[in-house]
């Protein structure tokens, strides 16, 4: 099958191509610049005046897993407000903050996205995850596992056993996951949080008897030493506490120069000056990103209205369980390997603090000056539904629409932010990077979000609007796999993604230590943990695309 | 008066989602162009049309619908201040749910969950309601809001679930749980009530003629009082049409317990006395 894709205006920096009008051919599910020799075009599509992106990737939205699950059985009446009948081919849904499975990938799918990454797969739940995301249709989807409150690494690390350890059990938890990266919460805090402790700084011992720095030194040192490409996943300490800011820093700082993603790094952008004892420390937090190379960060902005949070800092959870509206939370831990916190939402404008927080999101944007590092994102659902990328997209492009929201807020977070003074305007290219580039590039996915020869047919094509939120709502046409499954932003056509996962090799004798582990503390009996390849694509539904593992 | 008459005519096995009713009452839609919209029973998409016949002047804001039946769910789902629907037979579930003023009268049974979520309006039923009533959406934080049901009949349990205000009255007797985790409002009746009553309630008034057994160990008997209120209470509540109506207009002697204090315990359980 060949499609010819004429007269498009294509964004792909990867490439670094900028709005030239180029013709692009998919043959079968790759992308071809040059027509194919000896094969004749099957289909034709004249996209003149029409902007051509690589597929979506959203790196870090909380699809799958339990939490998501009892953020959905929590929120009913929002199931009960948004119901998504059964139609011809595609399966009922309902839901706008946290939609089923497949309402999920309807609406993913809708906004030209191809590949979505869920951030927190708890160990002894991925083969749950997993199944719950190989139910979502039409996007390609990963997990990061969580590690950093876990008892085997923590008491590893106590008991100083050597990186070569650290490293392997580090590989055997992603083999036996069947994850792409490496993520850790609060670290050392969810952990602490299950001795009484309310709250944990980067530098103080925790109960476990380490630091939250040592356990970030010893965990980005393990994913660069086995050539994992996405960087430690990182969700900072203190999460939402007027002043985190220097906490943020120093987490940086723990890195010791190796890279590092900090995910929704606007909640961890606070500091405590003026009357309310909360302030942005947007400005902060974005010069340090600019000054170290080695940090990459997502955004996590804040939208107004009804949203829920869910989240595995069971800590900071706990922490803003009062501010639950409806009023209606919960916490709850499985093995003691991380945490679980699901408490529903609203931010509204004429709130101070929100108002704030939504500026600060804006603010972080702004003043990051390389677009590769700053990535697009509201961490669904925690600071609102993905749906409403349109809008923050809109927001970053256009000032005197971003200036006209600001004017709306309270008025006392207008006159702390300095959003209104901020000039910048994103370009469809620096679109282009947040949202398909980069995260590729971060996450290591090298056939994804770029136009090159080669590439998997994931393509979004916008018809051009001067209102970028309805031409972001509504692509014309999405490929995905060199399939056209959505044609003026409806779905057409059901396809099942692939999970993506890395493989780093390890030294197989830390199964040893582990299985006593198993056999000693866990529910699970050691075999029945991993999950294999064979399982993945044959019981569960998601095949599997491994991804190289650079050598160091 | 002139009305519009619905007329179920089919015999589904599954049930029907009644709340393309409420858009015609609402908007007083064209009826032969709703007859045309599908609607999905069970995994089968069919017309209205082939399920229901719409006769008579189709201006009015007033319904009847005939041949009801359990089946059908969301009856009056949603009506506004003018519209007044008549219902001939029984209703299924989510009877009058979020209602938003007008009248809903049953000559016949509902299932659970009746006017759920309501705000405003009454909703009249000749005979029994299921449990649920009056209360709120499943994993909903917040029950009737306002407005007031009659049942002639009995209602089931958990009746004024997480009620907020309104007025709840029951001719007949009332399950277990009733006034669980109420806010606010009013509920009474004139038969027996069940077990657990008023359990977790913060406010709000349960006005029963006999005391209920099992009354959770967070109320407190108070003694008898002679509240002057209950007068304007009863003249609100012989207002409608019913039974209740053979209560003195001046009575107000009652025995008094107030609870649940495991709670606010600013709630108050009133039982007759003479």
């Amino acid at each position: 099958m060949v499609i010819k894709l004429s007269g498009g205006k294509l964004y792909d920096p990867a490439h670094k191509i900028d709005g030239q009008v180029t013709d692009l051919y998919i043959v079968d599910d790759k992308i071809s610049k040059t027509a194919p020799a000896n094969k004749k075009i099957d289909h034709s599509y004249a996209i003149d005046d029409c902007i051509v992106m690589a597929g979506a990737i959203d790196m870090h939205t909380h699809i799958g897993g339990g939490k998501v699950n009892i953020a959905r059985t929590m929120m009913l009446e929002d199931q009960h407000a948004h119901p998504d009948a059964r139609s011809g081919k595609f399966r009922s849904g309902n839901g706008h903050i946290v939609p089923s499975t497949f309402s999920t990938g309807y609406r993913y799918a809708e906004m030209g996205y191809t590949a979505c990454f869920e951030p927190a797969v708890l160990p002894v739940n991925a083969r749950q995850a997993h199944m719950e995301m190989a139910d979502t249709p039409m996007i390609d989807k990963g997990g990061y596992v969580l590690l950093g409150n876990d008892d085997f690494l923590l008491r590893m690390i106590q008991q100083g056993a050597s990186q070569t350890a650290v490293n392997d059990y580090v590989a055997w938890l992603l083999d036996a996951t069947q994850c792409i990266g490496v993520k850790v919460v609060n670290p050392g805090g969810i952990h602490a949080f299950k001795y009484n402790q309310r709250r944990l700084d980067v530098d103080e011992i925790s109960p476990s008897g380490v630091t939250p720095r040592k356990i970030l030194t010893v965990l980005s040192k393990a994913v660069h030493d086995l050539g994992i490409p996405h960087p430690l996943h990182v969700h900072a300490s203190n999460l939402g506490i007027p002043g985190n800011f220097e906490s943020t820093l120093s987490t940086m700082t723990a890195a010791e120069g190796l890279p590092i993603h900090l995910t929704h790094i606007q909640f961890h952008s606070y500091g405590t000056e003026g009357d309310h004892k909360f302030s942005s420390a947007a400005c902060q937090i974005a010069e340090a990103i600019n000054n170290q190379p080695n940090i990459t960060a997502d955004v996590g902005q804040i939208m107004f209205g009804q949203t829920i949070t869910a989240s595995g800092d069971t800590m900071m959870q706990y922490f803003g369980h009062e501010h639950a509206n409806p009023k209606k939370w919960t916490i709850m831990d499985i093995e003691c390997e991380a945490g679980c916190g699901v408490i529903p939402f609203k931010y509204r404008d004429k709130s101070f603090v929100n108002a704030l927080q939504w500026a600060i999101g804006l603010e972080i944007f702004i003043q990051v000056n390389d677009p590769w590092r700053v990535l697009l994102t509201t961490d669904h659902p925690n600071g609102a539904p993905f749906t409403s990328y349109p809008h923050l997209i809109k927001l970053l492009m256009n000032r005197s629409f971003r200036n006209d929201v600001l004017s709306a807020i309270h008025p006392e977070a207008q006159q702390i932010s300095n959003l209104a003074s901020m000039e910048r305007e994103y370009s469809l290219y620096e679109i282009a990077i947040m949202t398909r580039a980069a995260p590729a590039k971060i996450l290591g996915l090298t056939d994804h979000g770029h136009l090159g020869d080669g590439a998997k047919a994931n393509i979004t094509i916008y018809r051009k609007q001067d209102d970028i939120e309805q031409m972001f709502t509504k692509p014309i046409m999405v490929f995905k796999n060199g399939e056209l499954v959505v044609e003026n932003g409806k779905v057409t056509k059901t396809v099942q993604g692939i999970t993506h996962v890395v493989k780093p090799e390890f030294d197989r004798s830390i199964e040893k230590p582990l299985k006593k582990y198993f056999d000693d503390y866990q529910t699970i009996a050691f075999n029945n943990f991993r999950i294999s390849s064979d399982e993945m694509a044959e019981c569960i539904g998601g095949e599997i695309q491994i991804h190289p593992c650079k050598l160091n | 008066m002139s009305h519009t008459t619905v007329t179920y005519k089919g015999s589904v096995e599954q049930r029907i989602d009644m709340r393309w009713l409420s858009k015609v009452i609402t908007l007083s839609l064209d009826s032969e162009q709703i007859l045309k919209e599908t609607i999905a029973i069970g995994n089968q998409q069919t017309t209205i049309g082939e399920l229901f016949n719409i006769s008579g002047d189709n201006t009015s804001s007033d319904y009847v619908l005939e041949n009801a039946t359990q089946k059908m769910d969301y009856i009056g789902h949603a009506l506004t201040q003018s519209n007044t629907l008549t219902v001939m037979g029984d209703c299924g579930f989510y009877t009058g749910a979020q209602l938003l003023g007008g009248r809903i009268k049953i000559e016949g049974n509902t299932h659970d969950f009746s006017g759920c979520g309501m705000s405003k309006g009454l909703i009249e039923v000749s005979g029994n309601c299921g449990n649920h009533t009056g209360s709120a959406f499943t994993g909903g934080k917040k029950g009737m809001s306002g407005g007031t049901i009659l049942v002639h009949g009995n209602s089931g349990n958990f009746t004024g679930e997480l009620m907020r205000r309104g007025l709840i009255m029951i001719v007949g007797d009332i399950g277990d749980h009733c006034a669980n985790r109420m806010i606010a409002g009013t509920i009474t009746n004139l038969g027996a009530t069940g077990k657990h009553v008023g359990a977790g309630m913060k406010r709000g008034t349960l006005l029963f003629p006999h005391k209920p057994e099992n009354i959770s160990p967070g109320f407190h008997d108070c003694g008898r009082h002679s509240l002057g209120y209950l007068t304007l209470l009863l003249h609100e509540i012989r207002r409608f049409k019913s039974a209740f109506q053979s209560l003195h207009p001046m009575r107000r002697r009652v025995q008094r317990y107030i609870g649940d204090t495991t709670v606010e315990g600013q709630g108050e359980l009133l039982v007759w006395i003479g």
